[in-house]
């Protein structure tokens, strides 16, 4: 369980960066057609693992017996580049404490 | 004390019931939203039939914006043109930029429009602008909002192709968008022209057809997440108080 969440949190970490750092910066700063065609696969790859994301998350939350609050930020962590990183990490740090 | 407690259940019940109704409501919304987007995405891609040409005064009435319809449609018309202005820095063909000659037309006793004319030569002395009447057929598109040429302040450059930019160069009412020529005639005679590139004016939507469609699965999916979360609020209150009285005993 604890694998597969940490995978997905992963995942989802490296489409954010990817969408937010080389995607958007090509198709809204550097406004290069021929670049923008090369990452049009990342929006519509990030647009599906975040939803896998979101159930791995689901999945992982109430397993681990976690409140309300914890599962939200869990969930919400899939949007932001570096919040699914740190989700992966506390996951990993909480189920060795545990 | 027993009807105190009861009332602040009630209470709470019904605002996190309100919070989730909305929230719902918002989320299926947006996901709604995008699943037009998509939609909106992929009629933009369907490539645009001509319908035959048909009269400028048919479709459009100066000093009125443009119908719906009216544009991409292939108009005609007659008069003549009264002056002569240079469009500069408009998208050509293959997103090349160059500058259009563009004259003002006046259909006589109706209105005036907008006419690009040609693309500017290079180098060279401009091509002067029939005096005798002429005869137009060429697509009509909606005004530009936004300015091709910023700082340039000359008297025959136009920033923009809008009519609210010619409104003191004609006595006449102005016709809304503008018109790029696909074939002029002069008395009968078809002028030879360095044609502008009439592709049909397309509204943009950002992004592509199958990212959309994860966007209204993700709004959705939260929609469900929202319907889920009391339910998870209840059963974790219900096992941590079993869980509470079992370590109590």
């Amino acid at each position: 369980m604890l694998k597969r969440f940490r995978f997905m949190a992963i995942f989802a970490g490296v489409m954010s960066l990817l969408l937010w750092f080389v995607e958007l910066p090509i198709v809204y700063i550097l406004n290069n057609e021929n670049w923008e065609s090369k990452v049009k696969w990342i929006p519509i790859m990030h647009g599906y693992v975040y939803p896998f994301y979101v159930f791995t998350a689901i999945h992982y939350s109430v397993r681990a017996r976690y409140d309300i609050k914890k599962m939200i930020f869990f969930i919400l962590a899939g949007t932001l580049p570096v919040a699914s990183f740190i989700a992966e990490r506390r996951a990993l740090r909480e189920s060795r404490q545990s | 004390m027993v009807s105190r407690v009861n009332r602040s259940k009630f209470r709470k019940s019904v605002s996190t019931l309100s919070v989730a109704t909305l929230l719902i409501s918002i989320f299926i919304g947006l996901g709604i939203w995008q699943l037009q987007r998509a939609a909106d995405l992929q009629e933009l891609q369907k490539p645009v039939i001509d319908k035959p040409a048909i009269s400028l005064l048919a479709i459009a009435k100066p000093g009125v914006a443009l119908p719906d319809s009216a544009p991409n449609r292939i108009v005609k018309f007659s008069g003549s043109y009264v002056a002569s202005l240079i469009a500069p820095n408009q998208l050509g063909r293959e997103n090349t930029r160059e500058s259009w000659e563009v004259g003002i037309f006046e259909l006589p006793n109706t209105g005036a429009i907008l006419v690009a004319r040609e693309i500017s030569a290079t180098s060279g002395p401009r091509n002067p602008l029939p005096s005798e009447p002429v005869a137009i057929v060429g697509r009509l598109m909606p005004h530009q909002n936004e300015d091709r040429a910023r700082f340039i302040n000359k008297i025959n450059i136009l920033a923009r192709l809008d009519s609210a930019l010619i409104a003191d160069k004609t006595k006449l009412p102005i016709f809304d968008g503008f018109v790029i020529v696909q074939r002029e005639a002069i008395s009968g005679i078809e002028s030879s022209l360095n044609l502008i590139s009439s592709e049909p004016a397309r509204s943009t939507v950002p992004g592509y057809y199958w990212q959309h469609i994860s966007y209204v699965v993700i709004w959705w999916l939260m929609a469900g997440v929202v319907v889920f979360l009391p339910f998870y609020q209840k059963f974790k209150q219900n096992e941590d108080s079993e869980t509470d009285l079992r370590s109590r005993n």
